[in-house]
């Protein structure tokens, strides 16, 4: 389908932002060592989700995702809590997904069991590596045998559904390595796990590994290597049957894909709960259009377009667990940073998030009932001039990557922004 | 105020005559000699201290950042000094780079004297020497003045002998002094009035008033900046310049104190502002002669000669919307600096843009960064060329600045380039490296005179084409920043040069070809395309990289096709993040230019600059 019609069911994405220790090459919103302010941050967490779903009328979600940070720090009653106030505030369908990030060395058979009983359906274990040298380098406090006993403890419990995080490209690491991960991973089990998650390696600036690079202590493989390093894995997955469904996604069948993240890459509407979590309303604001009132300026274009009316909003919420807690204690609405998003920027953002589906790409139908407009009446000329240069597919009913373009896929992307 | 205005009619003309003193401070950047006019000024009272701007000479933005003085001011103070009378001091200004030596010229001539300011812990350097020697020429008397003796690595003794070495002073003649801390300040004055001599004019003489600087203003037109060599100027006289003929009304004149004073009459030896409503610099050059229409001098002052550009680049809108846009800006620059030149050019790699031509690179660079600052624009600006002239088989003659314009070798019967004269002064342990570099870049050696132990002042002379392109840089890193040069145009000379021209993609790029020394054309071209390949980001498609002489390929390098350009993180909901990362690749795209397929960033244009000597050297055996 994709892009996903207005109106279209909620993602829920709660944020965990604690973890035991913060890993050397991470950016993302999380801390170490504030683990006493769990208890504070899963009240307010709640109360936010109950604020949240009122306002929206008991909206209609088919994900929950625990992400963070590290959600399994959190005890197995705790998530059931916050499953419950999301049940509660929401419709959230009786099937949906219900998924939970998990560290391998945080975890144990009784705990999966307790989650599972919680009303989590899918876990996605965070691997990353299994080689020695690889899980020192990025810092992990695990080791190798404690992520494949955290898989098969998961499937002891009764998990059916679980995603594996690997990272490559990580500094040092060799094609063979690399090979030797994905087989031992795709061994796991009786026919390995449903899903998985193939990272790149970003050595984001400010963080300590960044810092390594930067004096020499580091060196991160080059692009052409770690090119190397995907393709090898592309075609080793579909060796063992997966489907390439988004750039860094692979899937056993198409219904086990990650459906809270189709809702980003199909620019769906998701709720942002918990310190630093992002949301993203694209329903809210298409009824009172506000012409002529925005900017109406494209990012970065010298020359003002036709006004372009405001059809959405992205929020973030506090990044501090403190500020979230005491925004919310305030009765406050917890949120630090609102973006209002012109017709002209949601469509770039239909492109660059759905032609990271590789074979749903971005359909004509889904275009048209989203933005009200056509795909070739707004991106015809650049479509063509990516065809031409064997980067996209134009199909009678959708647009998306070929090969080529998949591999130069933030080329084709910045086209459209 | 207007008492300073009458004070001088009192006299009589002779009288008042002898009571002015013209003088310009020549100084190194840096040596201190806007703080030591800012002094000057304090010191006579023209500007209080509490109404001082830091260093009031220098108006620009871009002066004061790149620390050098462009236009050219003349402030007239009046200083009573130890034997009871009042003079009349005028303070001309001078600009500080070797690009503008011309002007320096003019400003020297409109003096009797000249305060030389050298810095206590410098030394004296190249440019200032160069200076000196103009100001021996026009015969302008010299005070000495060893400034910064406050710093703790002054060693104003030694200097000071340096300094009477070459000019003959004696010790005892040279003033130090800290403009800084206001040493010194009172011996410089009372100097300036006791050794400077005044203007030698003749008042009965009909008027030539000698124009060393000017501007555009947009109420008054052009303001002439002139000294009143003979005769007067009054502010109802119809005024002519006698190298156009061109004829004015004046809409005002008078002098700097420092603001504008407008006065009714400039006289014999006075050095003030004429306001003409001319409406381009250009009609009013500096050097020129300024005389009445009622009653015109005969023969102008010596020393005039047009405003030449030496150094010539194209300039390119990076999109060509902009275009309109740079030539409106061009148009207003010229307005101010008759120095600049630009005609329409078209490149097939570059779209539409102008040819422009400089006094020098630091010219070009002042020009390119007010056009990107004050007008907003995106350039993008190819290799520096010179003028070529080219004799022509049928026996006609043209001159080229745009090593695309070449004509194909069969029409050439010869290429006559131009060659500079080239002052460089070095602590002598370096000696040895510049020469190296000077025999890599077809130097020819004249002259090494040592200054004292450690300093020597060494002559050549050079192709400018070898001197515009990156010698300065390597002449600092080689000298480890303590060399200083200055350089005058010598003549044209003949010499075996051919056009290299690069392909890139199978495609002549007319923006990258390049004029070189036959001998050199292997070991350019090569590194050429090496370093190209080093700049040019890489594309979605291998992309060849060819230097060729005529239809002869000599090198060629292949830009592997990108493999990977995509984002596998998890930026999960962060999804304004991530679009603003491609709004960023996007961006940095946007500033590049498309020839053919290809995005060729700015650099790459400028790429030829940074073929270092030694490289091609080593690479021609």
């Amino acid at each position: 389908m994709a892009p996903s019609p207005p109106g279209a069911p909620l993602g829920l994405y709660l944020h965990v932002p604690f973890c035991a220790h913060v890993c050397p090459y991470c950016d993302f919103n999380t801390y170490a060592g504030q683990e006493a302010l769990i208890p504070a941050y899963v009240a307010a967490l709640e109360r936010e989700i109950g604020r949240r779903g009122a306002a929206s009328g008991g909206r209609a979600a088919e994900t929950i995702f625990f992400g963070g940070g590290t959600p399994s720090l959190l005890p197995a009653a705790e998530i059931g809590r916050l499953v419950r106030a999301c049940r509660a505030a929401f419709a959230v369908a009786p099937d949906a997904e219900v998924s939970l990030e998990a560290n391998p060395n945080s975890v144990n058979e009784a705990y999966f069991h307790d989650l599972l009983d919680a009303g989590i359906n899918r876990l996605s274990l965070g691997v990353q590596t299994q080689q020695r040298r690889g899980l020192r380098t990025l810092g992990r406090n695990h080791e190798a045998a404690d992520a494949a006993a955290a898989f098969a403890a998961a499937r002891a419990a009764g998990f059916g559904n679980v995603s594996l995080d690997l990272i490559f490209g990580w500094p040092g690491q060799t094609p063979a390595a690399w090979a030797a991960d994905l087989d031992a991973v795709l061994a796991w089990g009786v026919d390995g796990p449903e899903h998985l998650s193939l990272y790149s390696l970003i050595v984001e600036p400010g963080t300590p590994m960044a810092d390594a690079v930067t004096r020499g202590i580091l060196a991160v493989p080059d692009d052409d290597a770690t090119a190397d390093l995907y393709e090898a894995a592309m075609a080793r997955l579909e060796r063992a049957g997966y489907v390439h469904y988004e750039v860094a996604n692979w899937a056993k069948t198409d219904a086990l894909r990650s459906r809270h993240n189709l809702v980003y890459w199909r620019n769906g509407d998701y709720a942002g709960l918990g310190a630093g979590a992002h949301g993203h309303d694209g329903v809210g604001e298409s009824g009172r259009r506000k012409d002529g009132e925005s900017p109406g300026v494209l990012p970065d274009s010298p020359t003002p377009l036709l006004p372009d009316p405001v059809v959405g909003r992205r929020t973030m919420q506090h990044l501090l667990p403190k500020s979230f807690i005491a925004a919310v204690a305030r009765g406050e609405a917890p949120v630090s940073n609102v973006e209002e998003i012109g017709a002209r920027t949601a469509m770039g953002e239909t492109m660059m998030l759905g032609l990271r589906l590789l074979r749903e790409g971005v359909a004509d139908a889904a275009f048209l009932a989203r933005h009200g407009r056509s795909l070739d009446d707004v991106f015809g000329p650049t479509i063509a001039d990516l065809a031409g240069l064997g980067l996209v597919e134009r199909m009678p009913d959708r647009v998306r990557l070929t090969r080529r373009g998949l591999m130069l896929a933030n080329d084709v992307c910045a086209r459209f922004v | 105020m207007s008492t300073t205005i009458t004070s001088t009619t009192a006299d009589s003309p002779t009288e008042a005559i002898a009571k002015i003193r013209n003088f310009s401070i020549i100084a190194h950047i840096d040596h201190g000699k806007s703080t030591l006019a800012d002094r000057l000024l304090e010191k006579t009272e023209t500007v209080t201290r509490r109404a001082m701007v830091d260093q009031v000479l220098d108006s620009m933005e871009l002066e004061r950042e790149k620390g050098i003085t462009i236009k050219a001011r003349a402030v007239r103070m009046r200083y009573r000094a130890r034997d009871g009378e009042e003079y009349e001091l005028n303070l001309i200004d001078t600009p500080g780079h070797v690009d503008f030596s011309y002007e320096v010229s003019r400003s020297l001539a409109a003096c009797e004297g000249a305060l030389l300011v050298v810095d206590a812990a410098q030394g004296i350097e190249a440019q200032t020497m160069a200076n000196v020697y103009l100001a021996l020429e026009h015969d302008l008397a010299i005070v000495a003045v060893i400034n910064k003796i406050d710093l703790p690595s002054a060693q104003p003794e030694k200097v000071a002998a340096e300094v009477g070495q070459f000019i003959g002073l004696l010790d005892d003649e040279v003033i130090f002094a800290s403009a800084k801390e206001g040493r010194g300040i009172e011996d410089i004055l009372e100097a300036v009035v006791a050794k400077i001599p005044p203007p030698r004019g003749r008042a009965d003489a009909p008027t030539r008033a000698l124009i060393f600087d000017s501007h555009y203003d947009a109420y008054k037109g052009v303001i002439a900046y002139v000294k009143v060599v003979d005769g007067e100027i009054g502010k109802d006289d119809r005024i002519r310049l006698m190298s156009t003929g061109k004829e004015a009304e004046l809409i005002e004149l008078g002098f700097f104190d420092p603001n504008m004073q407008a006065t009714s009459a400039l006289r014999t030896g006075e050095v003030g502002y004429v306001a003409t409503g001319l409406k381009v610099v250009k009609d009013c050059q500096v050097g020129d002669t300024i005389t009445l229409a009622s009653a015109p001098a005969v023969r102008p002052l010596p020393g005039y000669r047009p405003a030449k550009p030496m150094v010539f680049a194209g300039l390119y809108p990076t999109d060509n919307e902009s275009y309109p846009l740079l030539r409106d800006a061009l148009e207003r620059l010229q307005l101010n600096d008759g120095s600049l030149t630009y005609e329409p050019e078209s490149s097939l790699a570059l779209g539409f843009g102008f040819r422009c031509g400089f006094l020098g690179l630091l010219h070009m660079e002042i020009i390119q960064e007010r056009l990107e600052r004050e007008y907003n624009l995106d350039l993008l600006a190819t290799a520096p060329s010179v003028e070529y002239e080219i004799a022509l088989r049928g026996g006609r003659t043209l001159a080229i600045d745009n090593p695309a314009d070449l004509p194909s070798p069969g029409e050439i019967e010869a290429i006559r380039e131009p060659w500079m004269d080239i002052s460089i002064i070095l602590p002598s342990r370096y000696i040895g490296a510049v020469m190296e570099l000077l025999s890599s870049r077809r130097g020819i050696y004249k002259e090494l005179v040592y200054l004292d132990e450690d300093r020597a002042h060494l002559k050549f002379q050079m192709p400018l084409g070898e001197l515009i392109i990156d010698f300065y840089d390597q002449l600092k890193s080689r000298t480890q920043g303590y060399a200083s040069l200055d350089y005058t145009f010598a003549d044209l000379r003949p010499a075996d040069l051919v056009k290299l021209d690069v392909l890139v993609n199978g495609a002549a790029v007319d923006a990258l070809s390049l004029i070189v020394h036959r001998d050199d054309a292997y070991a350019k071209g090569r590194q050429l395309v090496e370093t190209l390949r080093g700049l040019i980001p890489r594309q979605m498609f291998d992309v060849p990289i060819q230097a060729s002489i005529g239809s002869r390929i000599i090198s060629r390098e292949t830009i592997r096709a990108m493999r990977k350009n995509v984002l596998a993180k998890c930026y999960g909901g962060d999804v304004s993040r991530k679009r603003k990362l491609l709004e960023k690749q996007k961006e940095g795209k946007a500033r590049m230019k498309i020839v053919g397929n290809v995005e060729i960033p700015q650099e790459a244009f400028m790429a030829v600059l940074s073929l270092s000597a030694e490289k091609a050297t080593a690479g021609k055996t």
